[in-house]
């Protein structure tokens, strides 16, 4: 008669997650009263284990995740550029190749959108590129100032229409693709103002706008008031 | 939308999508970075760092496993990466191991033994080593095989199973010690 090794702890562990090397060990145990019931407890501590709980996340940790990631989410392709902005330096009495296509398609967008009355003199262009992108920045404001305080009855559709026009007028600029943070907030309006040009205008706030409702009011609300802030801070006094 | 379309946007620059994704995956994620760091605060900062390289990688996502899945491997590595930077800082293991603080049990929701053992598990896996909360929070609760924990822990087969089987030991040893 072969006298068998003992089993231990260890070979009952494995065997309960199904890592063991022996073959013949599920038999043995099955076929042993004792070693069934030592595996018994095993399985009894494991399952304990398992069924304790975590602490409950707190129920803002999702929006608290998205206030903390926001500011470093960068698109992967996007070109390093100074703090300032694209649009900063172009206030600046100088000009580069891009700067000045982006002054001429600015010329023509503040045409498109009648926001000017005529041809434009040089340095005045300089003003006219951040007057037309904070006085966009601004009408955005307060619609969406009033989409983030609204009850969720408020009718957004006739006023989100216009904008999103002007939005992608803007976002087609020649020049915009080196400044990432406004291109990003361009692109980010342009979907909230699709979602809400596209709203039935019969009915109340669906699912999805009440999470645009909130979107606005935790993030995009907060980003387009510092930049509206910034370009206004940065607009050269008129003379 | 389904994660799949949440994700094509998300890639496509759509941050409404993106935001969604985190509001409703961040509770799960943030228990797996919990089991293994220990540690709440640790816990936040290695899930909002595993959201940032999702963010970087969204192109990289092939939508052949789910999102979920594919989070989930991400977070863990992350708070992997998170011990081995807190170890890079000489750190004592042993007696200054954190030890997760179970919050007061909410009645309602929580019956008293169910609160009793929350807090006895926590102060047990508080006390393991981080090599074996590591692994046994792997095998255990995350289902993941011998194999994927080594290939995680860099560590090997044998050292990997004693690591699972010292956890279990100690958690039963502090479980049956510490009773309710």
């Amino acid at each position: 008669m072969t006298e068998q090794k003992p089993v231990s702890d260890f070979n009952l562990l494995m065997l309960y997650y199904g890592e063991h090397d022996d073959p013949e060990l599920a038999t043995r145990v099955a076929g042993d009263p004792v070693l069934r019931e030592r595996l018994a407890k095993l399985e009894a501590t494991l399952k304990d284990i398992e069924q304790a709980p975590l602490p409950e996340p707190d129920p803002d940790l999702g929006a608290r995740t998205w206030q903390k990631i926001v500011p470093q989410l960068q698109q992967p392709s996007a070109a390093p550029v100074s703090a300032a902005g694209f649009w900063h330096s172009l206030l600046r009495p100088r000009f580069s190749a891009a700067g000045l296509a982006a002054l001429l398609s600015v010329g023509v967008i503040a045409f498109v959108v009648g926001r000017s009355t005529g041809p434009t003199p040089v340095l005045d262009a300089e003003a006219v590129v951040a007057q037309q992108i904070s006085d966009h920045l601004a009408r955005a404001e307060l619609l969406f100032t009033e989409l983030a305080n609204s009850s969720g009855d408020a009718r957004f559709q006739q006023a989100a229409a216009p904008l999103l026009r002007a939005n992608r007028l803007y976002r087609a600029t020649p020049g915009l693709e080196v400044d990432p943070q406004l291109r990003q907030l361009l692109l980010d309006m342009e979907t909230l103002l699709l979602s809400l040009a596209n709203a039935a205008p019969d009915e109340p706030l669906d699912e999805g706008l009440e999470s645009a409702r909130q979107y606005v009011d935790q993030d995009l609300l907060f980003r387009v008031r510092s930049l509206r802030r910034s370009l206004s801070a940065d607009r050269p006094d008129p003379v | 939308m389904d994660d799949q379309q949440l994700v094509r946007h998300a890639a496509g620059g759509d941050r409404m999508a993106f935001r969604q994704l985190v509001l409703e995956h961040s509770s799960a994620l943030y228990r797996v970075a919990l089991r293994i760091t220990a540690e709440e605060s640790a816990a936040e900062d290695v899930l909002q760092e595993a959201w940032i390289k999702a963010h970087q990688q969204l192109d990289r996502f092939d939508g052949r496993s789910r999102f979920g899945t594919w989070m989930h491997r991400i977070t863990v590595n992350t708070a992997l990466d998170h011990l081995r930077k807190r170890r890079s800082r000489a750190r004592i293991e042993s007696d200054e191991e954190p030890v997760l603080e179970a919050p007061s049990p909410t009645p309602e929701r929580c019956p008293a033994e169910q609160a009793d053992l929350m807090r006895r598990t926590l102060k047990a896996m508080g006390r393991l080593s981080e090599m074996e909360r590591t692994a046994f929070t792997l095998r255990h609760y995350e289902g993941h095989s011998i194999a994927e924990i080594c290939a995680f822990l860099d560590i090997g087969t044998s050292a990997c199973k004693q690591a699972i089987f010292r956890a279990v030991h100690k958690l039963r040893d502090q479980l049956s010690a510490d009773p309710a």
